[in-house]
């Protein structure tokens, strides 16, 4: 008989049926009565300051109902929270002025989105356009135009200094230095971003595809002026994010506005053009990195320098710039170190968070990186990495806790899935590739919520019939959580998944938990409905206990039952058990609480020192290229995948995030890339802007590495955020292999490759 | 400018509707808004991610780009309408049995699709399932299991069949 009953087994998504019959209702799908269209209208200019609004000829066209623009707003602003509340930077709806090609500027209401859209037409904007700068370093050079009121258009700048990185660079038997360059590219969640907002009775409810209700909550509270128990936030069913539906948008608070302005419900639904141009991207960024190694490859020393292209505005990108330093200390040990962020203005859409949260543009550069300093020192890049990698136990310089560690197998796995041993004997145009990464696994990272609150807690309902009720806040966004955060109760209170009901993320009702980001749902969530599932489960033990003449602590509960271990015949069902607990106290219901809080300081945000994560998970990526010289094409073989998950609550969930993974990783390698011209996306359609299809996939294998965590539930870890980022490195370092070209920049299309072997030849 | 109506007669899910639409629309804003079949779903409204792919006399279609005028006379084949009173067509129970589902919003695209294809062709290879939902885009599942769940569908439709 295995350890657990559920826990480590396949176990069906319990939202999958609705989702195959169509049932599930994703915020497009929600209908009310009366309800009315609203519409976004979008500065054209990039950089411009706003002289004068009419909205006389929209208000009169027949049909619309309201018309709203920044003289109707609270000039609040929005962005980042009261950490670094000088990042909130930007108004819902413009006042002064624009900053990218895109920007909100007015909204409309209407009985139907046809006449909405053909009000934008009639509202009348006066723009006086301004300098624009589209480029981070260009924004930092003196006489650049200023995007906001800040030195150098610097938004945040970060560092973190450990140990002596000149005396390690004076003793290094080689110091190697390049630049990397990584590009714009975007989440590409299916659905686009809507919500709905209903304003009546001196309450506003807003049902919003979105990866935090809480979140929401906070910023339309105070960007509306109203107390947050007049603002209801709840999250219907929600075709991916990313990342990028972490932020609260302009279109969610139109709708409030609009709504409060109408009395009606209003609904508000993204094109997928402004879904690419106006929510969020992923961090360009510019990478310069120099590492000292000893000759027999251990690594001394790093300094680096993170320019990222932020775009217009702040919001939960801010992050990035802080994140960006810590991914440099993955996945190897590195004893002195000297990193620098800058997050820079630019009139460019709005960089934001999107999984990896910059790991995967830092791990491209540094694990690029490493296979180059593997050649230089004539070193096999598998040899060069063991040697250097992070083990259990260890705590970094500037004071991550590494707990459990698994890396080092997953280099190893990875390596042997992919036939690392007979490269050699590849023919020419073939070649394999590794890459390393590791990422936070249950970060607590406050910058997305007020300093107390980066925690998360979940209440567990009894009932007599023996089936249970779980609260969370917690937001599945289609990764599952759902499912993972009922097999959990299931699991610890004896009884089958489907019965744990779920109340889930809806602000009224649920405890609090910041959101999905940062990898944190199965970890947080996850270690807060065990508890409670313990809370409520010690409460009906005591009453058990007494009943059967046992003792608490030798009773379990499995397959709707309690029994004493060792003793199975002395047992009882779970509906006597609740029954009879509820009866010996009077009536009163079983109901168990519980939190999982990270303890990080505001000071930690700041310093970048400390730890950030309770744990952390290691993945190594492994893949086979044949280059195709003639027409540049990189076709992707194979990629033999490894990654370390502590504990796999449910495996095919746990293959299928890691799967998804490597889409994402494959796409921004080789074909994703936001094309942009002064500011204009030029390729805002799924034509143009080339994500991987069910033809574009290679052979994938995937191993998982259970190092059982100390602290996650069931000893789980995150995968659905840390697997994309070796993907990059293991193709970029297979297409060196097989061809001998380095690209420090992607994507590497078939021109990048072309162009790269033709400077080859003629050098 | 006054909307254009126009009268169609066309079966959905094997029901005759008989209803009067502005000529303008898509079919897939018939099915969502005049009909209330929201399980089709807008990912794009060009054409180019497949998330509004149903059947049209048989024929998977991205519903964005066909007229809803142009539907008169025919039938039409949402996600709705695919189990059989209750019971889930092996695809629905593919689908779920092989992890297939994640998100859930291209999943009625590509269960259409696939029915599609194993209607034509009940015993496709990988590659001919590849190729009829590369028309699908997903952005959660990296198309494996969904695969997976398409070729086990076949196997169990050759089994009863």
């Amino acid at each position: 008989m295995s350890e657990y009953s559920i826990v480590g087994t396949n176990i069906p998504k319990v939202d999958a049926e609705d989702k195959v019959t169509g049932r599930a209702k994703y915020t497009a799908d929600l209908v009310f009565p009366g309800m009315l269209f609203g519409k976004i209208l979008r500065s054209p200019h990039a950089h411009a300051r706003i002289l004068n609004i009419n909205t006389d000829k929209a208000l009169k066209l027949r049909g619309v109902k309201a018309v709203v623009t920044g003289r109707d707003t609270l000039g609040t602003t929005m962005g980042s929270v009261e950490v670094v509340a000088q990042m909130a930077d930007r108004y819902p709806l413009a006042i002064d002025k624009v900053r990218f090609i895109g920007d909100e500027v007015a909204a409309v209401a209407a009985i139907d989105e046809e006449i909405a859209e053909e009000a934008l037409g009639l509202i009348e904007v006066e723009y006086g356009e301004l300098p624009a700068v589209f480029d981070p370093e260009e924004a930092m050079a003196p006489g650049a135009p200023k995007v906001h009121e800040v030195e150098k258009n610097i938004g945040l700048a970060t560092t973190i200094e450990e140990g002596d990185v000149d005396k390690a660079f004076q003793e290094a038997y080689l110091v190697h230095e390049s630049r990397y360059h990584t590009h714009l590219v975007q989440h590409a969640a299916m659905e686009p971003h809507a919500a709905v907002a209903n304003f009546q009775n001196g309450r506003v409810t807003v049902w919003t595809s979105t990866q935090s209700v809480f979140v929401q909550r906070f910023w339309l509270a105070r960007l509306l002026g109203l107390p947050e128990s007049k603002v209801r936030v709840i999250k219907p069913c929600v075709g991916g994010g990313f990342g990028g539906k972490l932020d609260c948008f302009s279109h969610e608070f139109c709708s409030c506005l609009l709504s409060m302005k109408t009395g009606r419900p209003v609904k508000i639904v993204l094109t997928r053009k402004e879904a690419f141009v106006a929510t969020r991207t992923r961090h360009p960024m510019i990478i310069h990195l120099k590492t000292a190694v000893a000759k027999d490859g251990t690594i001394l020393g790093k300094e680096c320098l993170n320019v990222l292209d932020g775009g217009a505005y702040g919001g939960a990108g801010v992050a990035a710039a802080n994140l960006s330093l810590i991914w440099h200390n993955f996945p190897y040990k590195i004893p002195n170190i000297r990193m620098k962020a800058l997050r820079v203005y630019t009139n460019n859409p709005v960089s934001g968070a999107m999984r990896g949260y910059g790991s995967c543009q830092i791990h491209f550069a540094s694990d690029s990186h490493m296979d180059e300093i593997a050649e230089a020192l004539h070193i096999d890049p598998l040899e060069l990495r063991l040697k250097n990698a992070m083990t259990p136990n260890h705590t970094t310089p500037s004071g991550l806790e590494i707990t459990s560690c698994g890396f080092s197998e997953t280099l190893v796995e990875a390596a042997r899935g992919i036939g690392w041993q007979d490269r050699k004997s590849l023919p020419r145009g073939r070649g394999v590739g590794l890459g390393g990464s590791g990422f936070v696994s249950g970060t607590a990272f406050a910058i997305l919520n007020t300093p107390r609150n980066y925690s998360s807690s979940a209440i567990v309902k009894l009932h007599r019939e023996g089936y249970a009720t779980l609260y969370t806040g917690a937001s599945d966004i289609g990764q599952g959580s759902d499912t993972t955060l009922r097999v959990i109760a299931a699991e610890e209170l004896g009884m089958e998944v489907q019965d744990v009901r779920l109340v889930a993320a809806d602000t009224d009702v649920s405890p609090f938990d910041s959101g999905t980001y940062g990898s944190r749902v199965t970890f947080l969530a996850g270690n807060a409905v065990l508890d409670a599932a313990k809370d409520a489960k010690r409460q009906v033990f005591e009453v058990v206990a007494d009943m059967m003449e046992a003792n608490p602590d030798d009773l379990q509960a499995r397959n709707g039952r309690i029994f004493v271990k060792g003793n199975p015949e002395k047992s009882m069902s779970l509906r006597e058990a609740i029954t009879g607990c509820q009866g010996v106290r009077g009536g009163e219901e079983v109901v168990g609480k519980g939190t999982f809080s990270q303890e990080i300081s505001p000071e930690n945000i700041v310093t970048n020192r400390g730890n950030y994560a309770p744990t952390y998970s290691f993945s190594t990526s492994a893949a086979e290229v044949e280059v195709d010289k003639e027409t540049g094409e990189v076709k992707l073989l194979n990629i033999a995948f490894a990654h370390d998950i502590g504990f796999p609550i449910n495996p095919v969930n746990v293959e299928g995030q890691i799967e998804g993974s490597l889409q994402m990783g494959i796409g921004y390698t080789l074909t994703e890339n936001c094309i942009m011209d002064r500011g204009l996306m030029k390729n805002p359609s799924f034509r143009d802007y080339k994500l991987p299809t069910a033809l574009d996939m290679p052979k994938i294998g995937i191993t998982l590495i259970n190092t059982i965590d100390p602290k996650g539930p069931f000893g789980a870890k995150e995968c659905g955020e840390g697997s994309t980022a070796p993907v990059a490195p293991s193709i970029a370092n297979a297409v060196y292999n097989a061809i001998g070209v380095r690209f420090h920049q992607l994507p590497i299309t078939p021109e990048a490759v072309l162009k790269a072997l033709k400077a080859k030849e003629t050098k | 400018m006054r909307p254009i109506n126009k009268r169609i007669r066309v079966k959905v899910n094997g029901d005759d509707r008989d209803i009067v639409i502005n000529a303008n629309k898509t079919l897939l804003d018939f099915l969502r808004d005049d009909l209330g079949l929201t399980g089709t779903k807008k990912g794009c409204d060009e054409g180019d991610c497949g998330a509004c792919t149903v059947l049209l006399d048989g024929k998977a279609v991205n519903s964005c780009l066909v007229p809803a005028v142009e539907v008169n006379g025919k039938e039409v084949i949402t996600i709705e309408g695919l189990d059989q009173d209750g019971t889930l067509d092996p695809l629905q129970q593919a689908f779920i049995d092989k992890g297939a589902v994640q998100c859930g919003f291209c999943t009625s695209g590509m269960i259409l699709s696939a029915k599609a294809l194993l209607m034509e062709n009940p015993s496709p290879t990988e590659e001919e399932v590849r190729t009829a939902i590369s028309g699908n885009l997903c952005r959660c599942t990296g198309y494996v299991k969904i695969v997976d769940a398409v070729l086990a569908a076949a196997e169990s439709g050759r089994a009863e069949g």
